[in-house]
């Protein structure tokens, strides 16, 4: 017996008396009282639905358009419309983030962009593209207690390995500092962008509580800091891991609060305008076109490799083994070692959900800039296409290149 | 529904009864749930390991394949991937509620298996190819139908499955 066949045999003895452990008896009371409770509430679910579409019908619609189409959030859903579905889904209750959408393992800048804003993901959600933010610090300025919190991006995939987006162009990460003291409590947040100058904001809080106050903060790599406040009050800032932030009282009366409050930072001895947002790239429309990704271009050819359509070829049969998913998958990449809990990660991810079991990798121009690595365009059927990989040329032949997978996984949430 | 008329639930709504479709013999949804339901409920917890859990999944499960009777072709393979599904679905749950590792089996008396403990630590997937594969005989195909994948992947989930078994038993 080989050891295959012997774990096999274990495995099959195993689950065999685990499963005759469980005693179940049918329970057709139970059942039945299932079936009326999901006709009840699905009668219910239909009924509401069409209260709330005939009274909030504009609203929802407004909701739509503003999360965009894809956004199944703002749809109203049955559970039991949702249960009944042919995928056989209709098992535990639902709830509303099952109905949440996946989203798409594919995304682009574009998509990272508006997934940004329309989210409100680095505000109220403490993260950013899907990553959590990380506290920094408490601290106290001028008797309001500040929270400081900051979060890092991961670089957008661009789906173009041969380009970078200059500074400024997308945020690099988010903060936040919350503020409050005995009578006010506020929050203001920014992005980063990756520019060599201060990045920070400035903001009114506390107006509404009568304890108006000035709060500032932002990312530096200075360790003296000052914030000089728009009624010109300077205060020294403090500063916890490359996160400064200061608070002053606010001379503001009335219901009037400035539109577009500025203030100034000297940070060790450098003066830079802050002001209400951040990002604070003052660029014409040349600068913005930078931030459009270029047509996907290979490289120029280099040397060949002795046999250009056999490597060619090679290359051909290690993109579609490996995105296939079946057997030998790991063996057409050029580290399979790393990429075991990479697979497996994928095979749990939700967000591939509506992917799974559908990928086809169809490579088409091939360029060889070195005997052992190419680049190559390649569409990922259904779902994208003009994605540009590179092939790298190892003992076992030529296979995809390790950097090239983890590209397209990280689009479903999975980090290598 | 007209011509079947055997209501072995008793059902009193008309609307319930019209839906609640008993049919005797091989075509029968009661026989169907009184023969499978075991099975069922054994199915979900070889996935998710609570046995309160898995009797819920396997119910509920019925209740799915109950509104879908009339239309689907194949009911074992539809209730095989609500089960899966619907384990899939608690684990989830479970997972966001609790950042632990899949659990381990808890209410089931058993002698200590460090096999058992390992087949709870495997990905959702991977069990349950596992499951279906070396405890329900499935073949490739129908372990890809449970699961939503190609039948190609199946043969990669069992590999990557039993690689990782082998180098946690050694």
């Amino acid at each position: 017996m080989t050891e295959d066949d012997d774990l096999e045999r274990r495995l099959s003895a195993r689950l065999e008396a685990q499963a005759a452990a469980v005693h179940a008896s049918p329970d057709t009371a139970d059942l039945l009282g299932r079936v009326r409770h999901r006709s009840r509430r699905r009668q219910q679910m239909l009924g509401g639905a069409l209260a709330v579409a005939l009274a909030a019908g504009p609203v929802i619609g407004f909701q739509v358009g503003r999360d965009g189409p894809n956004d199944e959030r703002a749809s109203i859903v049955s559970d039991d419309d949702a249960a009944s579905d042919e995928s056989g889904d209709g098992g535990a209750d639902r709830t509303t983030e099952d109905f949440a959408p996946a989203g798409a393992p594919i995304s682009d800048a574009a998509n990272r962009s508006s997934s940004f804003s329309g989210d409100y993901g680095y505000g109220f959600g403490y993260g950013g593209y899907g990553q959590p933010m990380e506290r920094v610090g408490v601290v106290d300025s001028e008797g309001v207690t500040i929270r400081l919190f900051r979060t890092t991006f991961d670089t957008p995939d661009f789906g173009n390995p041969t380009w970078e987006p200059p500074a400024g162009c997308f945020p690099t990460g988010s903060f936040i500092a919350e503020a409050s003291t005995t009578d006010m409590v506020g929050l203001v947040s920014g992005e980063t962008f990756g520019l060599e100058s201060i990045e920070g904001v400035v903001q009114l809080i506390g107006h509404a509580e009568g304890d108006a106050h000035w709060l500032a903060v932002g990312v530096t790599a200075a360790t003296s800091v000052a914030v000089e406040f728009p009624d010109g009050r300077t205060v020294a800032a403090q500063v916890v891991d490359g996160v400064f932030t200061a608070a002053a009282p606010a001379d503001v009366e009335g219901p009037s609060v400035p539109v577009e409050p500025r203030a100034i930072v000297i940070a060790d001895g450098v003066r830079s305008e802050i002001r209400a947002w951040s990002g604070q790239v003052d660029a014409d429309e040349d600068f913005y076109r930078q931030c459009e990704p270029p047509p996907p271009a290979l490289p120029p050819a280099g040397e060949q490799p002795a046999d250009p359509d056999a490597a060619r070829a090679e290359i051909m049969e290690a993109y579609a083994v490996g995105y296939a998913g079946g057997d030998g998958q790991l063996d057409a990449f050029a580290d399979p070692d790393a990429l075991g809990p990479v697979f497996e990660a994928l095979d749990e991810s939700e967000s591939f959900d509506a992917y799974r079991g559908q990928i086809r990798a169809i490579v088409g121009d091939v360029v060889f800039d070195s005997p052992t690595h190419a680049f190559l365009f390649y569409d990922l059927e259904p779902v994208v296409s003009g994605r540009i990989g590179e092939a790298v040329l190892t003992d076992r032949g030529w296979k995809v290149a390790n950097e090239t997978i983890c590209s397209d996984v990280s689009m479903a949430g999975v980090q290598c | 529904m007209e011509g079947r008329a055997v209501d072995r639930l008793q059902i009193e709504d008309r609307t319930e009864s019209a839906a609640l479709v008993a049919i005797d013999g091989e075509g029968d949804f009661t026989g169907l749930y009184e023969r499978e339901f075991t099975g069922a409920v054994r199915l979900a917890h070889l996935l998710c390991s609570n046995q309160e859990v898995a009797r819920d999944v396997a119910q509920d499960a019925f209740v799915a394949l109950h509104r879908k009777w009339a239309t689907v072709e194949n009911p074992r393979a539809y209730l095989r991937r609500s089960v899966v599904n619907g384990s899939r679905s608690w684990l989830r749950k479970r997972r966001t509620r609790d950042t632990t590792a899949l659990p381990v089996p808890d209410d089931v008396v058993q002698e200590a298996d460090e096999l058992a403990d390992v087949l709870a630590r495997l990905p959702h997937r991977q069990r349950t190819a596992i499951v279906l594969r070396y405890h329900h005989q499935c073949t490739h195909d129908e372990i890809a139908a449970a699961i939503g994948c190609r039948p190609g992947t199946v043969g990669s989930l069992l590999s990557r499955a039993l690689t990782r078994l082998r180098e946690d038993l050694s």
